[in-house]
């Protein structure tokens, strides 16, 4: 009967319709090889059935969450989900993918499910339970209203203490573009998917697996994971160094994230500290100790209320802040606070640049105790409202509209309530708590904010703002930098063009930061990507040439790639390891053979970056469909002028230095218009316009966009066959790979 | 805070389940052997009260080899060693399935109100076999389906004689098997050790037997918060400062 399991897909997808009431399953089997999971099924099937043109609150419009093969399969790192909807914030609402971790895919996944499609609207306040195979739509009236915790405590002391809540916050119900969806405390997926939530009724995705992942070689997913904890694997980003000096390490680096050392503790653990101290490499036991996130991002006040880090299901670098903060709890009434990315540090990393925030940093510089309360404080706000804060633009907008003037103008009556100089200037955190509860409210002048640049700078007439180089603002569309030009030049700035919202790959950003020097890095450029030239020290870069295009090419295919498996791509790929004797090289196959060994289904590298750059194909094609041209009319295929357009500020920046000069990392117009074109020659794309074109479609095999395309007239000839555009990936590392035991097979 | 059962431990613990025996070692003894031990007032009440269920076969006071120690203040909740117990022990990755729990109390430890959890202490239990030298899940089983390995002494479930009546879940103080809601089948620990193996944090390790009992760490504050959904519907929901 072997012939009737799947093996790493559960091979359903649930399909819930909230007009009708119909909940269904469809097999998923067809799209398996070519979308892989993750984002390549969600952005198939918006593709497939939501028209372009439609509006993100049109109840046309879907909500798509898939895993892949590979969440919950034991494969490290292997937690994290996608879903994808309409962008509620950015120009045109295009399509965009909301990731997020914790333990929604994994459950998803165990309850026998790849993906859940969301589709119609409810009249009333209704939740999702996924219990295995029993799925059906209950009342929520008693949730709305409700923070996202108590929601989920709610909804777990109805349903079990096992369950995954994923829920939305008053941001969604009140369709704030900037809501997101809540799970396991603090673990969100953006880009507005809570507005579209809120707009189809659904207050929460109640999930509960209790079935397994079918793994074709169990006995080789234990093996990989064996030896990717032992030499491959390093610490959060992938950082491979430690952040100080220790005896066994040959580098370091101060920016590392691989942050342990002696004499750090989790000095609030529970019956006493425990110290970080000096995990290696080759101690699967201890990667767990390897970053301490909460000093890291918090300074050093924090260590007294660190219990432990935590993090996503399944991933054995634990990235998460957990802290107890007496004050914080005063002001919130939560006592256990915490994340990994933006909601950790929103004040202290964001704010000050614009607008001074007083005490938060001492003398020194050094963060002191109240920059732990700001943060945290804005931390359990905006996980409880369900707020999402479009990677910092909240809290750089915020900053903004105070220091300028802005909020003052246009807040009338209401801005003396909001307190901002206590805020800003007396130490005092507690006016935050309304600025914040206000916005997701949606229903005074200052929810704007939380509406998107798109919205808010014409509103309050401020479009200057985008090409002022502290908004951090890179496209004009709506999104801000997320490791943009200060990443590698170039290859920042072209990945941050790829998508509807802020790209959030991190590929190239972990290479960058992992704490190898420079010289060993162009080796290793050489290897993977054809060329010492891919990567120039930081602010020292020079014009763009085939190798940088290589890397940016793969930053965003392994990226697509991870979202679609799904893996986590803040650590994930393995381009770089931290055991000397593999002479730091990391293992770029991992990728395929883990999802050989959980599949059954034989692929190399080379296979998945294809269907990655297919994925990404699809919704480049499909945002073509939807995207308005410069007189406003749908369906428009120059992605140069319309949609990939960097804002001013990156070739103004730094007025006394010239692009490519040493400290700058200020980019030349000329030199980026030929980037550009050189990126979607290596996709096979358009060289002028960055759209797809007859001939990559084919390589591809994506025959339906294909003729969605030729029938919108938005089709266009040329392009670069996929055997002269493409290099072979498989196995350039494996020099180094000597205990991988895969390769010994 | 309710009846103390041998599931609860407050602040260090009490030892609810005495070994009887904690000599290594593995014996075999019969029926009759145990109603005299019993009568003579040599065995535990539960052991004495728990009727042999294999036909004279029973094996009482088999002490196991090895056993779990965990450490939660260490645990990080990444559930890795419950996908890596049945890619071991079962050929997929089935947390519902381990031998080891740590997901069930993740979000908010042994019970809502215990104040643990995720989104309270931020410390939850690792539930784990305790090896109990006079093993509940198998003195209860109506099948005798959970036999003792000869050389290690752990008790394991015999698929092809469980029938996934879940006895044993209820007779475990600790509620540790899982009748595996695919197979239908219970499972419990065998000490393999994989789990441990697979820890990013050290919050597991195969030791030589000893007595677990006092070690599992709590499994609720002495002054657990107040549970947020009693006390405020939103961070500035207007119910606190
Ligand atoms: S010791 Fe083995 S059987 Fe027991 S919980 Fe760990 S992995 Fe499972
Ligand atoms: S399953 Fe329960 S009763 Fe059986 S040996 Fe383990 S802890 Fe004891
Ligand atoms: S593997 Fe270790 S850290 Fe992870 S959940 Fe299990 S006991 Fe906790």
């Amino acid at each position: 009967m072997a012939d009737n399991v799947s093996y790493g897909w559960a091979g359903y997808i649930a399909r819930v319709n909230l007009t009708s009431g119909d909940i269904t399953k469809e097999s998923d089997e067809e799209m398996q090889q070519d979308y892989i999971g993750g984002m390549g099924f969600a952005n198939k099937i918006m593709f497939d059935e939501v028209p372009a043109g439609t509006k993100w609150d049109d109840p046309e419009n879907k909500a798509v969450l898939a895993v892949g093969p590979l969440t919950g399969s034991g494969v490290p790192l292997g937690g994290r989900s996608t879903w994808a909807t309409l962008s509620t914030f950015t120009k045109d609402y295009l399509i965009v993918d909301c990731h997020c971790g914790g333990t929604l895919g994994a459950q998803l996944k165990y309850s026998g499910h790849d993906g859940l499609i969301i589709e119609g609207e409810s009249e009333t306040p209704v939740y999702i339970l996924i219990d295995d195979d029993k799925i059906s739509i209950e009342d929520a009236s008693a949730f709305w209203g409700k923070g996202t915790r108590e929601t989920t405590e709610g909804l777990c002391k109805k349903h079990g203490l096992d369950c995954c809540v994923a829920a939305i916050g008053p941001a969604g119900e009140n369709l704030l573009p900037y809501a997101c969806v809540m799970n396991a405390r603090s673990h969100s997926a953006g880009a507005g998917l809570g507005a579209v939530l809120g707009k189809k009724k659904v207050k929460a995705v109640v999930v509960r697996g209790t079935k397994g992942v079918n793994v074709a070689d169990p006995q080789m997913v234990a093996d990989l994971s064996d030896y990717m904890l032992a030499e491959v694997l390093g610490s959060n980003n992938n950082h491979v160094v430690p952040s100080t000096q220790q005896s066994w390490a040959e580098y370091y680096d101060k920016g590392s994230r691989w942050t342990a050392r002696k004499g750090l503790y989790w000095a609030a653990a529970e019956g006493g500290p425990i110290e970080t101290g000096e995990p290696k490499p080759g101690e699967p036991n201890t990667v767990g100790y390897r970053c301490m996130k909460s000093t890291k991002d918090l300074g050093p006040e924090a260590e007294k209320y660190t219990v432990k880090m935590a993090g996503c299901h399944g991933c054995p670098v634990r990235c998460y802040t957990n802290v107890q903060v007496p004050r914080v709890k005063e002001i919130t009434g939560y006592s256990s606070t915490g994340n990994t990315c933006v909601p950790n540090f929103p004040v202290s990393s964001y704010m000050p640049g614009i607008a001074p925030v007083a005490g938060i940093t001492d003398e020194d510089g050094t963060l002191t105790d109240l920059s732990v309360v700001y943060n945290q404080v804005v931390s359990a706000i905006v996980d409880d409202l369900g707020l999402w804060c479009n990677y910092a633009q909240l809290y750089r907008d915020i900053a903004h509209c105070y220091a300028s003037g802005i909020f003052e103008r246009v807040l009338g009556d209401d801005y003396a309530s909001y307190r901002f100089e206590d805020f800003f200037d007396n130490q005092d955190p507690t006016p935050i708590v309304k600025i914040l509860t206000d916005i997701a409210m949606n229903q005074s002048e200052i929810a704007y904010v939380g509406h998107g640049p798109l919205v808010w700078t014409e509103r309050w007439d401020d479009a200057a703002w985008y090409d002022n180089a502290k908004s951090c603002l890179i496209n004009y569309r709506g999104w801000p930098v997320h490791h943009a030009i200060e990443c590698f030049g170039q290859v920042g700035g072209l990945y941050n063009m790829m998508f509807n919202r802020d790209d959030m790959i991190h590929s190239a950003v972990n290479f960058q930061g992992c704490g190898l020097p420079i010289d060993l890095k162009k080796e290793m450029a050489k290897e993977m990507w054809g060329g010492e030239d891919a990567c120039d020290p930081d602010k020292a870069y020079t014009p763009i040439n085939d190798a940088k295009i290589e890397f940016a090419w793969w930053s965003i295919v392994t990226d697509v790639l991870h979202d679609s498996l799904t893996l986590c791509n803040w650590v994930w790929p393995m381009a770089m390891a931290p055991e000397k004797a593999r002479d730091y090289r990391g293992d770029l196959d991992l990728e395929a053979q883990f999802y050989t060994a959980v599949t059954g289904v034989e692929v190399t590298t080379d296979d998945l970056y294809k269907a990655a750059e297919r994925i990404m194909t699809l919704q480049r094609g499909y945002s073509s469909l939807g995207m308005t041209d410069a007189e406003g009319n749908m369906g428009c295929n120059d992605f140069r002028n319309v949609h990939d357009v960097i804002t001013e500020w990156v070739f103004e920046k730094d007025p006394d230095l010239k692009a490519f000069e040493k400290g700058t990392d200020k980019m030349d117009r000329d030199d980026w218009q030929k980037a550009l074109g050189m990126l979607y020659k290596r996709f096979g794309w358009d060289e002028e316009l960055g759209c797809p074109t007859k001939q990559c479609l084919d390589d591809l095999g994506l025959d339906d966009l294909e003729s969605a395309l030729d029938e919108a007239g938005l089709l266009v000839d040329g392009g670069t066959p996929y055997d002269e555009r493409t290099r072979t990936y498989s196995g350039v590392l494996s020099d180094y790979c000597g205990n991988n035991p895969a390769l010994a097979q | 805070m309710k009846e103390n059962t041998a599931l609860e431990h407050v602040g260090s613990g009490a030892d609810r389940l005495d070994a009887f025996f904690t000599r290594r070692g593995f014996v075999k003894v019969s029926g009759a052997f145990v109603a005299t031990m019993a009568a003579l007032g040599l065995l535990p009440e539960t052991a004495a009260a728990a009727p042999t269920s294999s036909k004279g076969k029973i094996d009482y006071y088999a002490t196991p080899s090895h056993v779990l120690k965990i450490n939660r203040a260490k645990c990080t909740g990444c559930q890795r060693c419950e996908m890596s117990c049945t890619l071991k022990n079962d050929g997929n990755s089935q947390p519902a399935a381990a031998r080891i729990h740590v997901r069930d109390g993740f979000f908010y430890g042994s019970e809502l109100g215990s104040g643990d959890g995720i989104y309270y202490s931020c410390e939850w239990n690792i539930r784990q076999c305790h090896m109990c030298t006079t093993a509940m899940c198998q003195t209860a089983c109506p099948h005798g389906a959970i036999i003792t390995d000869e050389s290690t002494g752990v008790r394991s479930v015999d698929p092809e004689k469980c029938v996934g009546c879940g006895t044993c879940v209820a007779a475990c103080p600790y509620h540790m098997p899982v009748v595996n809601s695919v197979t239908h089948k219970s499972t419990k620990c065998i000490a393999c050790g994989r789990c441990a193996e697979q820890c990013p944090n050290g919050a597991l390790e195969l030791v030589e037997w000893e007595n677990v009992n006092h070690a599992s760490g709590p499994t609720r504050q002495e002054n657990p918060d107040p549970l947020i959904s009693e006390v405020q519907d939103y961070v500035g929901g207007g119910k606190v400062a």
